[in-house]
């Protein structure tokens, strides 16, 4: 019986690049074994590496397959989003992180 | 955040027309005088987003650089690119095996180099 | 006109100027993609051809001029010179230049000779700057020849863009090694890269991703396939993985389009990539579902294989599409086309008469006839209104050099960005579209977008964006422009709405209402005039020409984050739907697009002629206009009447902007095509009219301005709160 709720919000920040992957995943599951439900945030970000996207991927099937909820939130900036829509993560041309979330679920 | 690439060459004209082309382009760049000099660098370096290197070089050549690079742990992933004059020379699968991202065939022109730059190191 | 060759000079000149307006379009984008090779290659061409042709027709000065331009991007196109902003800024006014010369033949004025020249000796000053970079190339291969024997002139000094022009249509698919990372391999470089080479759709694969405890972040699970379109060959495509060949799959297929443009079915396309056999197919398609879905179910193939094959076939439809609009079309002169809506509308005009007519005699063929002959017209309408029918995008790229010179020329840093260019709308509306997008665009960066240095410590980007879309919206297009500068000050405007006396001091008003204000004649808040928006002109200017195209300009905005223009414009302005009502024995229409509903009232119920009262209206109040006493039908004020009124009225409930308005008239008769016609010059001034139209029987009916007469209704009723809530 879980009373508390409110979802634990994580603001990526920085370079998300290979060298980040290793402690992104260990900060991923961390969070996702303490909490229910997780935001993640990423206007903070000044890169996002596909080692990175893996990770936060991999964290999204995590939560499903447990019952969890792993969400994103805000705007993706400008750099990223034109990366992902390039490489065809982002579907329309949103900027924003739930777009992003919306076009990874269907893969 | 400008990116940092550091450039390995003897000749002290590639070095610099490389840093010229690079600069202008908001690149901050770096130069060593050959492998050992760049090895010796890494140390006081955090991160680097390429590391442009000569094969045929004094006292440590570009192959042997690129092995030592790749097992300090700052500089596992980095994009390294060889300047190569072979296309296909067995220097260009030498530096592969070593761990390099890629090569530049020299000679090459300010766009040709900005283009794989821009291609490795984004 | 005697001369033959005049006749292929308009030829000439047309395809001239739309060459070089594509030349515009090209220079824009080169400016932020310098290194891309298709659009240095596509602009030499446009260059290439003015010259050759101006030649022949005898523009003697654009060729030459022409052959200058060409010269700097050969330099440029075979990566002697790079391209630099400043070459861009110099490339576009060299096409302003080749504009201005096309106009004038033979006799150039002093002026533009005199700027010409000057020109020309920039573009010379840009090509000798080719020497000193020889200089620098003979450093490095001083290089090369410390190792003799080595071939140097190999792959990396060849142009990647070759000769061809061709355009072909790839299927790729590109697999990582798990180990890929490790050689320092960014991954999505490759993948952008590719998407760069021309019209790319990319399908990403991450299917093989696990879930995050059994996920190696070293290891790279991702893989991609892609449908691209290019006249890049396949070397280019391999040029980009070069450096991943031994650490990668990469399979290209080159993709045949199929003869007669028709798109290829699903099932062929994945028998084609191999996911399933034909004979599976065959036996799928005899179930009465959907291919893709049976397939699935069955197990033949994922998912995943399906959407790629859809995506793969909504790329080849949009290539077939494009070749064919690109040789099946034949261009006429825009007034032919004017005089065929003429025409068609003369025809509908005609048709409700002969409507009338038969209605009136009664006959049984006649009437047949009638119905038929209205079914035709209505589709050659369709089908005229549809020729007449433009993407908007095509004017998207003149914004697109407003935005570009007016920041430079203050300093400021902006982008446009664009959104929805395949909407299509009427010529005629697009055309008078376009000042005031004009206006509204420069507003925005003068006004909107803050200096690069204010924006940073505002904890913005340094350059603004302007965001320009269009979509549709029911029988009208939405354009909205907005920015991310510092938004609209509400106590300044305020202010100075209280200092023009357009609001009392102490005057309740809701923001949304406050900002609107910005729209009303002779209001500006800029405090000292700029040579750009303060031209003594301002947003009202806009506001008249989009009422004059029946369309409303709404403003929002949230300080500090910037402000949105939307323009809500009908799609065209010839012929539209109309309720047609009567009121003391005159003809009025409401256009259909505003009408909400009809409801009863009985006479007695009404308030006195010219007051303006309240309905309830599902549960709304709506204010309403009694339209005899407004616009003195019968003769109301000296109570004499024409025709008496009705016991039961009808009024109409229209919709204009947020606001719902109620207008009572004493009939309702039904639905009208009708023929706007302006208005002479009698009416033009009659508030609430915005135009005129022909009924059958041949008596003119005057079109209601809905906008007008909301806005009249609500600034008179006092109601503007409660109105808030509609």
């Amino acid at each position: 019986m879980e009373v508390n709720s409110s979802p634990r919000i994580i603001n990526l920040s920085g370079s998300l690049n290979v060298e980040r992957a290793a402690a992104l995943k260990t900060e991923l599951a961390e969070a996702l074994a303490g909490d229910d439900k997780l935001l993640l945030g990423f206007s903070a970000a000044e890169e996002l590496d596909l080692p990175c996207l893996q990770v936060i991927i991999a964290a999204k099937k995590s939560a499903e397959a447990t019952g969890k909820e792993l969400h994103f939130m805000g705007s993706l900036p400008r750099g990223i989003a034109k990366r992902l829509a390039a490489c065809g993560f982002l579907r329309d041309s949103s900027d924003q992180a739930d777009g992003l979330e919306s076009s990874l679920t269907g893969f | 955040m400008p990116k940092k690439i550091l450039i390995v060459d003897d000749s002290a004209a590639i070095r610099q027309s490389i840093s010229f082309i690079l600069a202008q382009e908001g690149y901050e760049t770096m130069e060593a005088t050959d492998g050992l000099e760049a090895f010796n660098m890494l140390g006081s370096i955090d991160s680097l987003d390429l590391i442009i290197t000569d094969v045929n070089m004094p006292n440590l050549d570009g192959i042997g650089f690129i092995r030592k690079a790749r097992e300090l742990p700052k500089f596992k992933f980095t994009p390294i690119l060889v300047l190569t004059t072979e296309s296909q020379g067995s220097k260009m699968n030498e530096g592969k095996e070593a761990g390099a991202t890629g090569w530049i065939v020299k000679p090459f022109n300010s766009d040709k180099l900005l283009g794989i730059v821009k291609k490795v190191a984004g | 006109m005697s001369n033959p060759m005049d006749k292929f000079k308009a030829t000439f000149r047309e395809e001239a100027f739309e060459l070089l307006s594509h030349l515009e379009d090209g220079l824009l984008e080169l400016e932020s993609q310098p290194l891309n090779g298709e659009l240095i290659n596509a602009a030499f061409r446009a260059i290439h051809t003015v010259k050759g042709s101006a030649a022949m027709f005898g523009y003697d000065s654009v060729s030459k001029f022409a052959h200058e331009m060409e010269t700097a991007l050969d330099l440029c196109r075979n990566g002697t010179l790079s391209i630099t902003k400043e070459f861009i800024g110099l490339a576009l006014k060299g096409r302003d230049q080749l504009r201005q010369l096309m106009e004038f033949e033979g006799v150039i004025p002093d002026d533009i000779a005199i700027e010409g020249a000057s020109l020309l000796q920039r573009f010379k000053d840009f090509a000798a700057k080719a020497k000193p970079k020889e200089a620098s190339a003979v450093a490095v291969s001083v290089v090369a020849e410390k190792s003799p024997g080595a071939e140097g002139e190999t792959r990396a000094t060849e142009a990647p863009l070759a000769e061809a022009q061709l355009e072909l249509s790839y299927r790729i698919s590109f697999k990582p090694s798990k180990g890929i990372f490790k050689n320092g391999t960014r991954v999505l470089n490759l993948v952008e890269e590719l998407s760069n080479l021309g019209r790319a759709d990319i399908i990403p694969h991450l299917e093989l991703v696990p879930p995050l405890e059994a996920l190696d972040p070293e290891c790279c699970y991702a893989w991609w396939e892609a449908i691209l379109t290019t006249a890049a060959g396949e070397n280019a495509i391999k040029d980009i993985f070069i450096f991943v060949e031994e650490l990668s799959e990469l399979k290209i297929e080159t993709l045949r389009g199929e003869l007669g443009g028709k798109a290829k079915p699903l099932g062929e396309i994945l028998i084609d990539r191999g996911d399933v056999s034909r004979d599976d197919v065959r036996e799928a398609l005899g179930s009465q579902r959907k291919l893709g879905e049976v397939l699935v179910e069955n197990k033949l193939v994922s998912r995943p294989q399906v959407e790629s094959a859809l995506v793969e076939q909504e790329h080849l439809k949009k290539v077939q599409e494009r070749v064919d609009s690109g040789t099946n079309s034949i261009r006429v002169a825009s007034d032919k086309l004017d005089a065929l809506v003429d025409l068609v509308g003369e025809l509908v005009t005609l048709q409700a008469r002969l409507a009338q007519t038969s209605i009136d005699i009664s006959d049984a063929s006649l009437a047949s006839i009638s119905e038929q002959f209205e079914r035709l017209i209505s589709q050659l309408r369709d089908n005229t209104m549809s020729i007449r029918m433009l993407p908007i995008g095509s004017t998207f790229n003149k914004f697109r050099r407003v935005v570009r010179d007016l920041s430079l020329e203050l300093g400021k840093e902006a982008e446009l960005v664009t959104e929805g260019a395949d909407t299509e709308l009427d010529k005629t509306v697009i055309e008078k579209l376009g000042d005031p997008l004009v206006h509204i665009i420069r507003n925005s960066v003068d006004h909107g977008i803050e200096s690069p240095d204010a924006r940073v410590r505002a904890g913005k980007p340094r350059a603004g964006v302007i965001k320009l879309a269009a979509r549709h919206s029911g029988a009208y297009v939405l354009i909205q422009v907005s920015d991310d500068g510092k938004g609209l000050d509400r106590e300044a405007i305020r202010a100075k709405a209280i200092e023009r006396g357009l609001i009392f001091p102490n005057q309740e008003i809701a923001d949304q209402e406050l900002y609107n204000i910005i729209f009303e004649p002779g209001f500006s808040t800029a405090k000292a005039v700029t040579s750009v928006s303060g031209r003594g002109v301002g947003m009202d200017v806009v506001k008249r020409e989009i009422d004059s195209l029946g369309g409303t300009a709404q403003l929002t905005t949230k300080p500090g984050a910037g402000m949105t223009v939307t323009l809500k414009i009908p799609l065209t302005l010839a012929i539209i739907e109309g309720l047609l009502v009567r009121i003391a024995g005159e003809f009025f229409v409401v256009p259909l697009s505003t009408v909400d509903g009809c409801i009863e009232i009985r006479n007695d119920q009404l308030g006195a002629l010219g007051e303006r009262r309240i309905i309830n209206y599902r549960d709304e109040l709506v204010p309403y206009i009694r339209l005899r006493g407004f616009f003195a039908c019968g003769n109301s004020e000296t109570g004499g009447k024409d025709e008496a009124e009705p016991e039961i009225e009808q009024i109409v409930i229209a919709s204009a902007q947020e606001y719902r308005v109620g207008l009572v008239v004493d009939q309702v008769i039904g639905d009208y095509q009708i023929v706007i016609k302006p208005l002479g010059r009698m009416y033009r001034d009659v508030d609430g009219v915005s135009g005129a139209t022909i009924l059958g029987d041949g008596t003119v009916a005057l079109i209601l301005d809905v906008n007008r007469l909301a806005l009249v209704v609500q600034r008179e009723s006092g109601l503007k709160a409660a109105a808030g809530g509609a």
